[in-house]
């Protein structure tokens, strides 16, 4: 399995640089925001201190010469344009207009709530005050009561209520407090967000690991990780594939040693029984054959068995320039006998002069193999052809005999090991069904591909392409 | 002179195996395939049947599973070590014997000889009196070798009714696998002798609880809850 490196914009590194870069605009963006708000509302009490005996002067002035009515209606407008309220009060800290009710209700103006004089009062610890029902602060107020005498002599304060314009979202005193705060909720989120992203994952892949260790070859973490398009993303999946790959090498491993020790099984079971036999009875030749011809069957699957394991060590292999047609005319030669025994005739049309690099030995092994199973199910007095060509840069040979051929879904697993397509033994066609997988391997290791298909009258056709001489040097030179 | 069925693929096995039972005074019948087996054990009388588990157009599990419940003949499997076992165990239903391949011959005919004389003693058993065992959730009559579990009539085979009957007739105490062995299948245990373990575990599913428990390296022994 081989993946591209992922797109620059799904990059790891590319993450991580994208998280620390937030993380810090967003702290300092945040500071600048608290530093901003505390500046502004400082200012604004201070142009208000400025503008407040101004204000206390209209306020009198206002009501001495217009009465309470006119000074409800200048409060509104004060509020309506400065978004500051304020009330005036007599020398003796009593309001001098009640009903201050759109001061602190500024979106509902509906029941005209009445406030009294015994709703405007501080508590004795003189930190915060009442008005309207509401307890209020008094340090949020930051302005202090305006005392002014009118012209008429008559004295009153005017006092600064909680107003939107003054509204202050962080106190100046716990400034600090807040920039560490949210600094360190938004080092925190990010700190976060980036543990998620890469700790996480690692952490998932390290525990499929531990679990894959201990034997738990199903473990697999695409579900978990499977949407990344990242580096992890990826190495989630190579794991994956590792896992699945390690599994079916394992149960193909398990397959394989069960499908031995059942071969094996059967020609002991036939000697231990023929061996009893033979201890009774008076002529025990026929049997001592039987026993010997079992011994004959072990020790050829144990012979296939170390051949197809050691072909899965192509260090092994001599290569050399062979000629294809030889090795053909030749296994066809030694096959005369069995041939001969079922009348079969080959023909064989190949074109001389086809070269491979290939170890001789292998590739003479792999197409007796195939010559040898065309035999085994050829009825008497059929034919056997084989052809053998040049196809642009491959050599293509093929094997073809007029047997019963292979039920179309036993296709795909007949070059199996112990794969028998013919499930019930008692047919006379022997062998362990190793012979055709261990040609497959054979022609693999040259490079080659073997397919098997049934011809439209029934047989059996074996097509193998190995890579023709130039190409095959090009491959082992790279 | 008794008769065995033996249904087994391989043709030489088959033929080696006839000529060993025919030495041992059986008559044998040998058929090949499992469809044929499971016709001839459902239409002849046999003594004993031998059956293999690898076989052409019906497996060997399948048809003890299609034979069992419809006759009484002894069962003997041909088994092969390692994963048949729990295949075996899954399909839920007891042969009255296991015999891992390859096996020795001998053991074959020890077992078969077993087997047939636990039927004469089964037989035998039904002239004495009706003795009821009644034990936790169970009862069970020994003469007419019937298992009631919650005054549920439960179908048990000749095989699980023996070794039931043995963990009952000692409640709470430990009996071993060996003695189990001789008494409900008539034979010594053998080595890879798995074939007591397969009649508890199917009787465990039976009963379903799990008053039978397994006592490791010695053998099993029946809780009872009442006091």
């Amino acid at each position: 399995m081989n993946l591209k490196p992922p797109q620059l914009r799904h990059r790891l590194v590319l993450k991580i640089m994208l998280i620390f870069w937030l993380t810090t605009l967003c702290t300092i963006l945040a500071n600048i925001y608290i530093t901003k708000e505390l500046v502004l509302t400082e200012y604004k009490v201070n142009h208000l201190n400025k503008k407040l005996s101004e204000l206390a002067q209209d306020a009198v002035a206002v009501y001495e010469a217009e009465g309470g009515k006119q000074l409800k209606k200048w409060y509104r407008r004060l509020y309506e344009n400065e978004g500051i309220r304020v009330a005036l009060l007599d020398q003796h800290q009593r309001l001098i207009v009640a009903s201050q009710h759109f001061m602190l209700n500024r979106h509902q103006d509906g029941d005209d709530e009445h406030i009294g004089n015994e709703d405007f009062h501080e508590d004795k610890s003189d930190r915060n005050f009442r008005f309207g029902g509401r307890w209020f602060r008094k340090h949020r107020l930051k302005i202090s009561d305006q005392n002014i005498t009118s012209s008429s002599g008559q004295s009153y304060i005017l006092r600064m209520l909680p107003s939107p314009y003054l509204r202050s979202k962080f106190s100046a005193r716990s400034l600090h407090g807040y920039r560490f705060g949210v600094s360190f909720l938004i080092i925190f989120l990010g700190s976060w967000w980036l543990a998620r992203s890469v700790a996480k994952p690692v952490n998932i892949l390290r525990k499929a690991s531990e679990q894959l260790a201990e034997g738990n070859f199903r473990v697999r973490v695409k579900p978990e990780i499977g949407k990344r398009k990242d580096e992890l993303g990826q190495l989630a999946q190579t794991f994956d594939h590792m896992a699945s790959k390690v599994e079916s090498l394992i149960s193909s491993q398990q397959q394989l040693f069960r499908d031995i020790s059942h071969e094996i099984r059967t020609p002991l079971t036939r000697q231990k029984i023929a061996i009893e036999l033979a201890k009774d009875v008076s002529d025990p030749e026929p049997l001592l054959t039987k026993i010997e011809k079992q011994n004959q069957v072990i020790e050829d699957l144990i012979e296939n068995l170390l051949t197809l394991m050691q072909l899965d060590d192509s260090q092994k292999m001599h290569v050399e320039k062979l000629d294809i047609t030889d090795i053909i005319d030749a296994i066809v030669e030694a096959a005369e006998l069995n041939l001969n025994a079922k009348r079969l005739v080959v023909s064989n049309r190949t074109q001389g002069g086809l070269q491979v690099l290939g170890d001789i030995s292998l590739l003479t092994r792999a197409l007796e193999n195939l010559l040898v199973n065309a035999i085994k199910f050829s009825p008497e007095n059929t034919e056997i052809q084989i052809n053998g060509e040049q196809q642009d840069q491959h050599i293509i040979i093929t094997i073809q005999d007029d047997g019963p051929g292979i039920p179309e879904q036993d296709l795909k697993n007949i070059l199996n090991a112990f794969y028998r397509a013919d499930k019930s033994r008692n047919k006379g066609t022997g062998g362990f069904g190793l012979g055709l997988a261990i040609a497959k391997k054979i022609i693999q290791q040259h490079d080659g591909h073997l397919c098997l298909e049934n011809t439209v009258s029934s047989g059996l056709k074996v097509t193998i392409s190995l890579p023709n001489k130039e190409e095959a040097s090009d491959s082992a030179s790279s | 002179m008794k008769h065995i069925l033996l249904i087994e693929d391989d043709p030489e096995i088959s033929e080696l195996l006839c000529s060993l039972l025919i030495r041992e005074n059986f008559q044998v019948t040998p058929l090949f395939d499992g469809l044929e087996g499971e016709r001839a054990a459902l239409t002849e009388r046999y003594d004993v049947i031998i059956l293999d588990i690898m076989l052409p157009s019906k497996d060997g599990l399948e048809v003890l599973r299609d034979i069992r419940g419809k006759v009484k003949t002894p069962i003997l499997m041909l088994t092969a070590k390692g994963d048949d076992l729990d295949r075996i165990i899954g399909f839920e239903m007891g042969a009255d014997d296991y015999l891992p391949k390859p096996f020795n011959p001998r053991e074959l005919i020890a077992r078969i000889k077993a087997l047939l004389r636990r039927v004469q003693i089964d037989n035998s058993d039904k002239s004495e009196s009706n003795t009821e065992l009644s034990i936790n959730n169970i009862v069970l009559k020994t003469k007419s070798r019937e298992v009631f579990i919650d005054t549920k009539k439960t179908e048990l085979t000749s095989t699980e009714f023996n070794v039931l009957s043995i963990l009952l007739a000692h409640p709470n105490e430990i009996i071993s696998k060996s003695d189990l062995t001789e008494k409900s299948l008539g034979r010594k245990l053998s080595i890879y002798d798995r074939a007591v373990d397969m009649h508890v575990s199917n009787l465990r599913k039976k009963l379903g609880d799990t008053s039978i428990q397994t006592i490791r390296g010695i053998g099993y022994m029946y809780q009872s809850t009442d006091d």
